[in-house]
């Protein structure tokens, strides 16, 4: 069987990447994906968690994982509803040219 | 069953009317939409009144997710009084700006609802779904104006940032319940306090947890968002996300920095020192330099934020109940004077052709001698001086910090009070003692007896809470004695 820190090794190298594209990223589409991949390193190791627990509380982490499928939906929904309007608004997605308040 | 719907009767007023207001939104007139924020404040205070029935009880219900007792009756209540006050700056705003929608308002009830599920979470589920409630609403509050461009910018940095933030947020509470095999606040603290959880694990999760605590109330070093949020926000929006938000947090953060790590702040104090003397020493010095009004009302909520965090270093230090109690007086208060100080500038912006800009209120002392005076008022009570509510808090706050032993960073908060100073009092000379070049011209269909009204609550709530403000301390006192069990 695969220890577990393996799949917690793989979970906070996937966190770290989409971090990291979150930051380097111009494109809001891209950063909405680098949100969607941190959500589900997260989930992998909720699940991982879960499926290693000796205590008797069995299915917690599997249950968190529902919740956050549910919240990452709405959170894609929200983030494109934003990058529609600036779409309309500016005919592009990049984020780079934001930058009208300084101080 | 009865009573585990008696627990969430008020959110489920406020999602309720929420859904009602997006149904006959479409069906009304352009005329006819301005009704909706009565609605919505007819729900708040019937939502007042459903959690002051239950002010006695103490229980939690669905399966220990949401709890009722004094902490949370006394967060429901304010998050309620925001949320009315955010109504009622709102209107005249919307209309005059052609943006009067349902929306607006479903969104508000939303983020109350959410903020209010955070304060009553025992458990780290519903503790991220109310965040994420509130998160995604005041994202789509900000870009409201969806027009303006500069609103756009903010809602997209918002949601940038604030996703980031519950990310990081997220992934310590993974590790929290890795390491602990529950969710639930009181059992995750039984197991650290047993010692049974090895210390970097939980050194990680701490890290991350202070991290995604630090962007979401916009803490120094993670603060970058909060003035240009602020500005470019519509301005009624942004007076309710610079309160709102912030007050939902705290009630979460003092429930997981004391039920959960209150035996460990041994690895957390040395980092809240260290992020409250930085966010105290960024608001109050690049507030300085502000020329617009709003930016400048955003450092200084980075500010308060820093002078808020001084009360987690009081109760993590003691372990006693002091500082907890301090948070929570000065966070009522904080709801009052900067609802107050933004909803002047609401004002201004629907009488005028006000573009926010220090240089504007040349001249208003003469022209809007009310909003001027309460105006003076709430920037008086921000600095901190007395017999304002500000003063009171703030005492309160920096007593429980010397009580802990942390002289020197109570000399500090002072310290940076004595600066701020100067950003609050410049306001009111440049509204008194300066002739304007060019008179701000007038809009005639600008005046509205519901901004008033909130103006009016906002007044009430400073001067109130800064002559009598016995009843609302023993309630703070009361309400974390009980019920954190210190």
């Amino acid at each position: 069987m695969t220890p577990l820190q393996h799949y917690l090794a793989l979970a906070t190298i996937l966190f770290f990447i989409g971090a990291w594209g979150m930051m380097a990223r111009r494109n809001i589409i891209m950063v909405i994906m680098c949100i969607e991949l941190m959500l589900n390193a997260v989930n992998i190791s909720l699940v991982a968690f879960s499926n290693y627990m000796p205590s008797p509380v069995p299915g917690r982490g599997e249950v968190f994982v529902f919740f956050v499928f549910g919240l990452s939906a709405a959170e894609a929904a929200v983030g494109l509803g934003i990058a529609i309007a600036l779409y309309r608004l500016r005919e592009r997605l990049s984020v780079d040219e934001l930058d009208g308040m300084k101080g | 069953m009865q009573r585990e719907l008696i627990a969430v009767m008020p959110e489920l007023m406020l999602v309720g009317t929420a859904i009602i207001i997006l149904l006959i939104d479409p069906m009304l007139p352009a005329t006819g939409r301005r009704g909706l924020s009565w609605l919505g404040i007819f729900a708040c205070v019937t939502a007042i009144f459903s959690t002051w029935f239950v002010r006695a009880e103490e229980y939690s219900s669905f399966s220990s997710a949401i709890a009722i007792d004094r902490y949370v009756v006394f967060f429901k209540i304010l998050l309620l009084v925001v949320a009315i006050m955010a109504m009622l700056l709102s209107e005249k705003h919307l209309a005059l700006r052609g943006r009067l929608l349902g929306d607006y308002y479903a969104l508000i009830l939303f983020t109350t609802t959410g903020m209010m599920v955070m304060a009553a979470s025992i458990d780290l589920i519903t503790f991220f779904v109310g965040l994420e409630l509130m998160a995604l609403s005041t994202y789509l509050l900000a870009g409201f104006f969806r027009y303006e461009e500069r609103s756009i910018e903010a809602g997209l940095k918002y949601f940038v940032t604030g996703s980031f933030a519950s990310l990081f947020l997220l992934f310590g509470m993974a590790w929290l319940y890795g390491m602990t095999g529950s969710t639930n606040f009181e059992e995750i603290g039984d197991v650290i306090r047993a010692g049974a959880v090895p210390g970097d694990a939980l050194a990680i999760a701490i890290i991350m947890l202070v991290a995604g605590f630090g962007f979401k109330v916009a803490a120094a070093p993670f603060h970058n968002w909060a003035p240009d949020v602020y500005q470019g926000a519509p301005t009624p929006a942004a007076a309710f996300l610079a309160v709102g938000p912030k007050i939902g947090s705290f009630a979460v953060l003092i429930k997981v920095f004391t039920i959960m790590l209150g035996g460990e702040s041994g690895t957390w104090l040395m980092p809240v020192i260290a992020m409250s003397i930085a966010t105290m020493l960024i608001g109050a010095t690049l507030a300085l330099v502000q020329r617009d009004l709003k930016r400048m009302l955003g450092y200084s909520s980075i500010a308060h934020v820093g002078y808020l965090l001084l009360g987690v270093v009081a109760f993590g230090e003691t372990g006693s109940s002091f500082g907890q109690a301090a948070i929570l007086f000065y966070l009522a208060v904080y709801a009052f004077m900067n609802m107050g100080a933004f909803g002047v500038l609401v004002y201004l912006a629907n009488r005028t052709r006000f573009g926010d800009s220090l240089d504007e209120m040349m001249g208003v002392g003469r022209r809007f001698p009310a909003a001027a005076a309460i105006m003076t008022l709430f920037m008086l009570s921000l600095t901190g001086i007395p017999p304002t509510a500000g003063f009171v808090a703030k005492f309160y706050l920096f007593a429980s910090v010397v009580d802990a032993g942390f002289a020197w960073l109570a000399v500090l908060g002072v310290l940076f009070s004595v600066v701020s100073a100067f950003f609050y009092l410049r306001v009111i000379v440049y509204m008194y003692m300066r002739d304007p070049e060019a008179e701000l011209q007038g809009v005639p269909a600008g005046s509205s007896w519901d901004l008033n009204l909130g103006l009016g609550i906002a007044t009430a709530g400073v001067i109130l809470l800064g002559i009598l403000p016995s009843p609302v301390i023993s309630a703070a006192q009361d309400a974390v004695v009980r019920v954190l069990g210190i």
